[in-house]
């Protein structure tokens, strides 16, 4: 059995026969991702020629796939990016870091205080329903800033996901854990941040990272209102001087950004998760 | 060293009006002593032993430890429990080393906990993921974060119940070997007579509902004990025995 292992492997071409083995496997993995991103091109290309096609809206023909990453060649060449994007993720990083400062201590509480639990379950569900953009007249009215009011309704959509990731990471862990470690002299601050945090940082991130898509989805629409800067404002600028292509890049780079920002999340989740992979 | 233990009119029970888990409980454990608590499963033996440990506060009666009442956990005694919950975020050294850390240490800690795990044999897995570990290996992690802190007393609630019987054998053995050099305090809770006849210097026998010593036997022969051995055999038939009769007076 070893003998035809070895023979396998160190026979002659087996070099060769390990890459190629090594490359199928890859195509095969790589073949489903990227059928779905080319389906979702050619989709898009498809509307681009309907829309071209009729003399309705031939007018946005700068929607289709070409001019849109022609468009989005210039954004990313011509240094636009930052401009644009900044003011955006600076809004979504304040407003998530207001969302986890509040929304995990009364995470912690729900989680840990059963009467805590049950007085705050309805009032918490009831305003989790409420759309965060329904507090935007309100916003405008409490904060100075269009950019306070905006990292507002950012922290109200975000702070519901963490709230309860955090809760559910709490019930969940072992109550022996947390005997041990009052049995070991531990005070409830010490217990916290060497045992309960650190057993629910998964828990939390993941509430973290459904925060952030929350978050990303609320600031485009609140971005339209008010400010003058940021990714939103931009796809209302274009629409404003009719520049379609430019609309449908930033349509794409808001896509793109949001991906890329939810991958750095399930990177942490990973770096943080104790359990073993086996 | 070790510390001597002193309860008197201990009785508990969970619920304001239910039935008592225990009921006027007394006794005493002399510094260096090692005193097995056996009795069946449910007649308080563990409620008596967390009582001790400061983690329970009983309806009636007081502990103290060195003199001294018992109102709550704290650095001096420890209690090790059945599973070894040990923290899969930490390693070994760092599992053993938590007592340390909420003891407020800073210098020598890591130090500590690797002497200590030396101290159970595991001087080798210091920075193992506890996961990999065996059953056996853990709950010596788990003794040595137990011993990190260098408690006068040390309570051991069937810590050797989830493991199989030659890990259990060998793990007892290690107990009496680092305790007796260590001169502490042992309180040992458990169903196991065998683990009673090789261990303790003393036996409590305890009966139920509501829990009360019923019987003592003093055990004198020098450690360690063989387990074959026919003075072992004997005192293992005495304590069986005895437990009988304290259950047929119950009955009478």
């Amino acid at each position: 059995m070893t003998a035809d292992v070895e023979a396998i492997a160190t026979g002659p071409g087996a070099l060769e026969r390990f890459l190629a083995r090594a490359a199928k496997s890859a195509a095969r993995r790589a073949w489903l991702p990227l059928a779905g991103i080319l389906t979702l091109l050619g989709l898009w290309w498809l509307g681009g020629v309907l829309i071209a096609a009729n003399p309705d809206t031939t007018s946005f023909a700068g929607f289709a796939p070409v001019p849109a990453l022609a468009a989005l060649t210039d954004i990313l060449l011509g240094g636009g990016l930052w401009d644009m994007a900044g003011p955006s993720l600076s809004r979504i990083g304040f407003g998530l870091a207001w969302a986890a400062a509040v929304g995990i201590p009364i995470g912690v509480a729900v989680g840990r205080y059963a009467a805590f639990r049950r007085a705050s379950h309805t009032p918490f569900q009831f305003l989790r329903m409420i759309s965060p953009l329904a507090w935007m007249p309100i916003a405008v009215l409490a904060f100075a800033t269009w950019d306070a009011a905006i990292v507002f309704l950012i922290a109200a959509a975000a702070i519901w996901p963490i709230i309860f990731a955090t809760a559910n990471g709490l019930r969940r862990i072992d109550p022996q854990w947390l005997k041990v470690a009052r049995n070991l002299g531990g005070h409830e601050i010490q217990v916290l941040r060497h045992v309960v945090f650190p057993a629910i940082a998964q828990d939390m991130l993941t509430g973290i990272r459904l925060a952030l898509g929350v978050a990303w989805i609320v600031l485009v629409p609140a971005e339209y209102l008010g400010v003058t800067s940021g990714l939103g404002y931009s796809i209302n600028d274009a629409r404003d001087t009719l520049e379609y292509d430019r609309l449908a890049a930033i349509v794409v780079l808001i896509g793109a950004i949001g991906f890329l920002l939810d991958g750095l999340c399930v990177l942490a989740i990973k770096r943080v998760n104790w359990r073993r992979a086996d | 060293m070790g510390a001597s233990i002193a309860f008197e009119g201990v009785s508990h029970r969970f619920e304001r009006r239910g039935i008592p888990v225990l009921a006027e409980v007394g006794g005493q454990v002399a510094p260096g002593e090692t005193v097995a608590l056996i009795g069946r499963s449910g007649c308080g033996k563990s409620t008596l032993l967390h009582i001790l440990a400061g983690l329970i506060r009983p309806s009636a009666g007081v502990v103290r430890i060195d003199g001294r009442p018992v109102t709550g956990p704290s650095s001096k005694w420890n209690l090790m429990f059945q599973q070894p919950s040990l923290y899969p975020w930490m390693t070994a050294a760092e599992n053993a080393a938590l007592g340390l850390t909420f003891a407020g240490a800073r210098r020598g800690k890591a130090e500590t906990a690797r002497r200590t795990l030396g101290l159970v044999g595991l001087e080798d897995e210091a920075d193992a993921n506890v996961q990999t570990l065996s059953g056996g290996q853990q709950q010596r992690v788990a003794l040595a974060r137990s011993l990190a802190t260098e408690p006068d007393v040390l309570l051991l609630d069937e810590p050797f119940s989830s493991l199989d019987a030659f890990t259990r054998a060998a793990l007892q053995d290690e107990v009496v070997r680092v305790t007796g050099r260590l001169g502490l305090t042992v309180l040992l809770v458990t169903h196991d007579i065998e683990e009673a006849a090789v261990m303790a210097d003393r036996v409590l026998v305890m009966g139920d509902r509501p829990g009360r010593i019923r019987a003592e036997l003093p055990i004198s022969l020098p450690r360690p004990r063989d387990r074959g051995s026919p003075a072992v055999l004997a005192v293992r038939n005495t304590i069986m025995r005895q437990f009988e009769t304290s259950l047929c007076l119950r009955a009478a």
